[in-house]
């Protein structure tokens, strides 16, 4: 009962240590997935096109998936010369087109499945082009991949959509394969390493371009036919007031080396042809020779402004000043994205004033790679610093069963490996540690000459020494691969000091009349030792070696960092900091305390066999 | 308690065979100590004089720094006199210490606490390489005699301070020496435990035959076990009086309620007042 | 007086060795002044450990440093023969009994007595480091496996505004730093586990698994929480100093003499006034026993942090870090000496605190 009462304020601190966990989680977490959420680099990519017809049966009132704040139809390459009224997704046409769409080629079921589907020949994976219809109803592709990316162990997933099949590298995974509550997903095998796990999310996804199979969600109850050609609603680009050069996309954030970007001016291309000049820039020159006669001409990214900076003749642009040395001088021949943050492009030849500037294809940075939200990044983080405490406890029992008990990684071996690193400093440290005590009891000027440099020593930095003691060692032909004696030598330099101080105390501890005592009995210096001196010693020996064990479990983890034989919890700790494993470092860090733990009682026990004298 | 059979006529016949010895077992003649320290110098005994005779037990009685305890220790070789003769049992100081001629009781009973009281009892036993059934004989004996037999098993911290030291007066006696040199052995103890731990010591002396030299600073304590009372004073430590006394055996609580037990301290009371 | 045997025989070694070969190939080499100076002090020693008194003996010690210095100085090229060996190890073992003998001598003179403490510690650094550089130049061992004493130094002399720059980052950045941190919150936190019954049951046994915590694997995940900089190894610094100042905290102010607290009870004092007269005072000699444990661990720890977060190549771990992976062992000790000064300069500086606050301790009474 009182046992009881003794735990409870523990166990309660505990947990009050326990459920700090959490916000220190998220304290050192959610600035990382704010700086992650930031990473531009890490943004999801999506890719604007032109949107096909959704439904081709009406040729006058047009309706499309989504709209654009200006679009322009476009058919077969051009704007089409029509007039119409758009408001939103959906276009009014004045007079009804003839065709709104060229018939491509027909998909065929494959064997028996309702699903599969195939073109017959090789499609383009990755073609914003492709209009596939049922009927006359146009189908979304579409899929999205986790937050998460598989490492080959993780087995839980969250998806962007809540529902939908799952395909792993372009197979279907079927459904008894997985576990899933909405946007979590958990599968029963861990997908490989880099592998490309998505959802489904639209009507239908490419299988194998190769064959151009398709999967299609829901069984079609009419024919599938692929669109050649349909007519289209793209985006117009809207114009910056006041410079005829200067135009804007819808979208902000673009992509700025997008090699897909199509922009036209009607029905004339863009090209933003990067040309670079024939002449070195060695900071003196002033005059470049281009390929072409015109474009915009920039020096490292910022455009000049001709008349100027600079002046053209033909393809010979001469600079004001010389471009300082190794500058990146361009001419970008029809356009040049200046600033793709706010998606403006300026256009080397002012179009004619009725002319439509559109886009046919580019591509922006969508939303955070990791999430929507700063939380979903949390979540989404690769490392936490501080996981959440549960994390922690789940990953306990695979962490444990990583390796079976062959293996000499395993965390009962690696346990093992160093409590034997440990014992053997603390035995070797212990030796010395008493030896040098009884040196110093028995010739007192041993310990002024020798004691501020024992002292001393401990204020080398152990692991600084590591490498020379290897190279040393190495020199005999020991390793630490092979041997516990680097292991032991490192632990034993920061154990014997403790052991030396405590029983020099201990050994001096005698009380003056037991000496006189043993005087009156006319003992030899031997005797003193054996009956009084080490017996008054022991528990402050014993104390002592509490110090040491714990330090000579810092010697050997120290030791095992440094090593590479794949044995020790040192050696552990390092390997799951390395691959980023932050719930097994703080496993191995617990597993480590509490074998620090284990050996101060290992030897508190000692203590009580060896000792039994001392009042508890 | 248990020991308090010793009739008067056996303390007689005790008296007149300590008489009868003609060395004496402690002489000390003109023995003066001085400490040196950084500069100055403190003279602890000047020119003591002082003849024990085989059997006797003699108190030294006086102030803190009167010197009694530093007479005791140059006795035991514990220190070593400045200047000064000193006999004990017919030999220097060292050598009746290395022939393990007395055993010394501390003020504190200086029990090994990692010994058990058996085993502290035999300590001695084992330094002078006594065989091992002759330690455990003789410890268990005198455990026996200072009434401990049912505590030898047990560790130092189980016992009061009153059986301590009677465990310290048995390993005193465990190795069988002649003389007893005594250090205010019960001068932590409470007045009540000390008169009976008197009694007991009286008994053991008169049973054993030792001689006894007791440092004390209680003059009850003093008149009630001595056959004579050395009386010294302090600054500089020096032996002011020398008083027998001559109160009868056995001596017991009788005695010290008796008109001459009260003389007696009057008598030593004044001589160490005297002296201011 | 009495002769000192063993130094004679060590100075009659050095004299022995003086007449051998100095290399291996059996070269005696010139006779030069360097030579005559070593014979000089060897006769100097042999005098000197013949007449055996007590300046003699402390005589012993600048004679045979000064021999051993020569011997390893003088002969450059000329080492690893037997004549080498007994010059190097005769004088070595001069100032050893030189040393000896002074430190059993009993003398009650003031001078003599300060020189009997002083002179045995103050001679063992320049033994190790003789012995060092003798076996080093003895054995003729290449600089990239063992440097010798006089490569550390001329790499110290090079890498000084180096190693001054890393001593900063170290040392002002990340120790002092995280010591201040550490001190504060662990003395605060230490406060209030003393005044709560709750937490001083229920933490004081946590604090042990706490401090089992090894920061081989803590470091690693603070340079993930703090990033890998100078922030992350403060952070370390804080670790290692909060844990001691808060055990020793709460035990300098629970330990406090009941009866001085009943006095204080009988004043009709009130709580604070208890704090600041008795429990603070009190327990200010366990803060400082909890800081000079901590000055020294933090400087060992905030290096085996900069060895395990590899971050901007500054500071004395890094430094030795990366030197030891290049194989340039002489700027390894440098580092390794200068980190070890600031340890001791730090311990230094912190007892010196100590004597300054707490001169009534009982523990200082001694130490003057």
């Amino acid at each position: 009962m009182s046992k009881l009462r003794q735990a409870v304020p523990v166990l309660a601190v505990l947990g009050i240590f326990i459920l700090l966990g959490y916000p220190l989680a998220l304290v050192f977490g959610l600035p990382l997935a704010w700086r992650d959420m930031q990473d531009l680099r890490k943004w999801e990519k999506e890719t604007v096109t032109a949107q096909p017809l959704a439904d081709v049966s009406d040729r006058q009132t047009l309706r499309f998936d989504e709209g654009f704040e200006s679009g322009v139809l476009v058919y077969q390459g051009e704007p089409l010369a029509a007039t119409y009224t758009q408001d939103g997704a959906t276009v009014m046409l004045e007079t009804p087109l003839e065709t709104v769409v060229m018939w491509g080629a027909t998909l065929t079921p494959v064997g028996a499945s309702e699903h599969v589907y195939t073109v017959g020949e090789a499609v383009d994976a990755e073609d914003p082009f492709r209009a596939v219809y049922v009927g006359d109803r146009l189908m979304r592709e579409g899929s999205s991949p986790p937050l998460q990316l598989p490492d080959g162990q993780r087995t839980d997933f969250t998806f962007r959509s809540p529902d939908g099949p799952i395909l792993v590298d372009d197979a279907l995974i079927p459904r008894d394969a997985y576990q899933t509550d909405g946007a979590n997903v958990i599968f029963a095998d861990a997908p490989p390493f880099g592998s490309n796990v998505r959802r489904i999310t639209g009507d239908y996804a490419v299988l194998d371009a190769s064959d151009g199979s398709f999967y299609v969600v829901t069984p079609p109850q009419a024919e599938i036919r692929l669109a050649a050609d349909v007519i289209r609603l793209a985006e117009q680009l809207q114009p910056v007031s006041g410079d005829p050069h200067r135009y804007r996309f819808g979208r902000e954030k673009v992509f700025d080396n997008d090699r897909e970007r199509l922009l036209y001016v009607n029905d004339m291309p863009l090209v933003d042809q990067n040309e670079r000049p024939a002449e070195r820039v060695d900071g003196e020159r002033r005059e470049f020779l281009f390929p072409s006669e015109r474009g915009i001409v920039t020096i490292d990214s910022v455009v000049m402004a001709e008349g100027q900076s600079y002046t053209r003749d033909g393809t010979l642009v001469r600079f004001v000043d010389p471009p300082v040395r190794n500058a990146r001088v361009r001419q970008h021949t029809d356009y040049y994205l200046t600033n793709p943050d706010a998606g403006t492009v300026l256009l080397a030849e002012p179009p004619a004033s009725d002319a439509v500037v559109w886009t046919s294809r580019y591509t922006v940075y969508g939303e955070p790679g990791c999430g929507p939200n700063v939380m979903a990044c949390f979540l989404a983080l690769p490392q936490h610093p501080v996981p959440f405490p549960h994390w922690i406890a789940a990953s306990a029992v695979p962490f444990v069963q990583k390796f079976p008990l062959a293996d000499e990684r395993n965390i009962v071996r690696a346990t093992l490996y160093t409590t034997l690193g440990t014992l053997a400093a603390l035995g070797l440290g212990g030796a010395i540690g008493i030896l040098l005590a009884i040196a110093f009891v028995l010739f007192r000027p041993l310990e002024r000459a020798l004691l501020p440099w024992v002292v001393a020593s401990q204020t080398v930095p152990i692991i600084a020494l590591v490498p020379v003691l290897l190279l040393i060692l190495g020199n005999f032909g020991i390793t630490i691969q092979t041997s516990l004696l680097p292991t032991a030598i490192i632990g034993a330099y920061i154990a014997f000091f403790p052991v030396v101080v405590g029983t020099v105390k201990g050994l001096r501890s005698v009380d003056p009349l037991s000496l006189d005592l043993m005087k009156t009995y006319a003992a030899s210096q031997l005797q003193v030792f054996v009956k009084v001196r080490f017996p008054a010693a022991v528990p402050f020996f014993f104390t002592s070696l509490k110090l040491g064990v714990a330090a000579a479990l810092v010697g050997a983890l120290v030791a095992e960092t440094e090593s590479n034989n794949r044995r020790g919890l040192g050696f552990a700790i390092i390997g799951q900091v390395q691959s980023g494993n932050v719930a097994d470092v703080w496993i191995l860090l617990i597993i480590s305390a509490l074998l620090g733990i284990g050996l101060v009682a290992l030897v508190d026990l000692a203590q009580r066999v060896i000792a039994p004298w001392e009042r508890t | 308690m248990a020991f308090a059979q010793t009739d008067h006529s056996a303390a007689q016949d005790k008296k007149t065979a300590t008489e009868s010895v003609s060395e004496p077992v402690i002489r000390v003649r003109d023995l003066n100590m001085v400490y040196r320290g950084q500069g100055t110098e403190t003279v602890a005994l000047k020119d003591a004089n002082l003849t024990v005779d085989a059997g006797e037990f003699v108190s030294l009685i006086g102030p803190s720094g009167c010197g009694k305890t530093t007479l005791l220790r140059l006795i035991a070789d514990l220190i070593q006199p400045t200047s000064g003769e000193l006999n004990v049992a017919g030999m220097s100081p060292r050598e009746a210490r290395e022939a393990r001629a007395y055993g010394y009781v501390f003020q504190a009973p200086v029990l090994y606490e990692w010994r058990t009281v058996l085993a502290n009892v035999m300590l001695p036993l084992e330094i002078m390489d006594f065989s091992r059934s002759e330690r455990r004989e003789r410890a268990a004996r005198l455990l026996n005699m200072v009434g401990l037999q049912d505590f030898h098993k047990q560790y130092p911290w189980q016992l009061s301070g009153g059986m301590q030291q009677r465990v310290s007066i048995a390993r005193a006696l465990a190795f069988d020496p002649g003389l007893l040199l005594m250090d205010e052995p019960f001068g932590a103890l409470d007045e009540i435990t000390r008169e009976t731990m008197n009694d007991e010591l009286l008994n053991i002396w008169q049973d054993t035959k030792k001689t006894v030299v007791f440092v004390t600073h209680s003059i009850a304590e003093a008149v009630f076990l001595s056959s004579r009372i050395v009386v010294m004073t302090p600054r500089p430590g020096k032996i002011e009086r020398i008083i027998p006394v001559d109160l009868s055996y056995p001596r017991n609580q009788e005695t010290r309620e008796s008109r001459e037990f009260f003389e007696l301290t009057t008598e030593v009371r004044e001589a160490l007042r005297g002296m201011h | 007086m009495t002769p000192i045997w063993t130094a004679l025989i060590a100075g009659v070694i050095a004299l022995v060795g003086w007449f051998g070969p100095l290399a291996v190939d059996g070269d005696v080499g010139p006779t030069s002044l360097g030579s005559l100076v070593t014979l000089g002090l060897v006769l100097l020693a042999l005098v000197g450990a013949y007449v055996g008194r007590f300046w003699t003996a402390v005589l012993l010690v600048p004679v045979g440093l000064a021999g051993a210095l020569v011997t390893v100085l003088r002969l450059g090229e000329l080492t690893g023969g037997w004549g080498y060996w007994a010059l190097l190890w005769g004088f070595w073992l001069v100032v050893v009994f030189g040393v000896g003998r002074v430190s059993v001598s009993e003398t009650p003179e003031v001078g003599r007595a300060r020189l009997r403490s002083l002179l045995p510690s103050a001679s063992v650094p320049f033994l190790l480091l003789l012995a060092w550089q003798g076996l080093v130049g003895g054995y003729q061992i290449p600089k990239g496996i063992f440097p010798g004493i006089d490569d550390v130094w001329r790499s110290l002399v090079a890498s000084w505004p180096v190693l001054l720059r890393d001593s900063y980052v170290t040392f002002v950045k990340e120790v002092l730093l995280g010591f201040s941190i550490g001190l504060v919150t662990g003395f605060l936190m230490g406060i209030a586990v003393a005044f709560s019954r709750f937490l001083r049951r229920g933490f004081l046994p946590l604090a042990a698994a706490f401090g089992a915590v090894p920061i081989v694997g803590l470091a690693p995940v603070l340079g993930r929480a703090f990033g890998v900089d100078w922030e992350s190894k403060a952070a370390v610094v804080v670790i290692v100093t909060f844990f001691p100042v808060l055990l020793n905290t709460v035990q300098g102010l629970v330990s406090v003499e009941t009866l001085k607290l009943e006095l204080l009870h009988a004043y009709a004092a009130k709580p604070h006034e208890i704090f600041f007269k008795l429990r603070l005072p009190n327990a200010l000699p366990y803060l400082f026993n909890a800081l000079k444990l901590a000055a020294v661990i933090s400087v060992v720890s905030v290096i085996v942090a900069e060895f395990l977060i590899p971050g901007p190549p500054e500071g004395l771990g890094q430094r030795i870090s990366l030197s030891a992976r290049r194989g340039a062992f002489d700027v390894v000790f440098a580092a390794i000496f200068v980190s070890s000064a600031i340890s001791i300069a730090f311990y230094g500086l912190i007892g010196w605190l100590e004597r300054l606050t707490t001169s009534w301790h009982p523990s200082m009474r001694d130490s003057r």
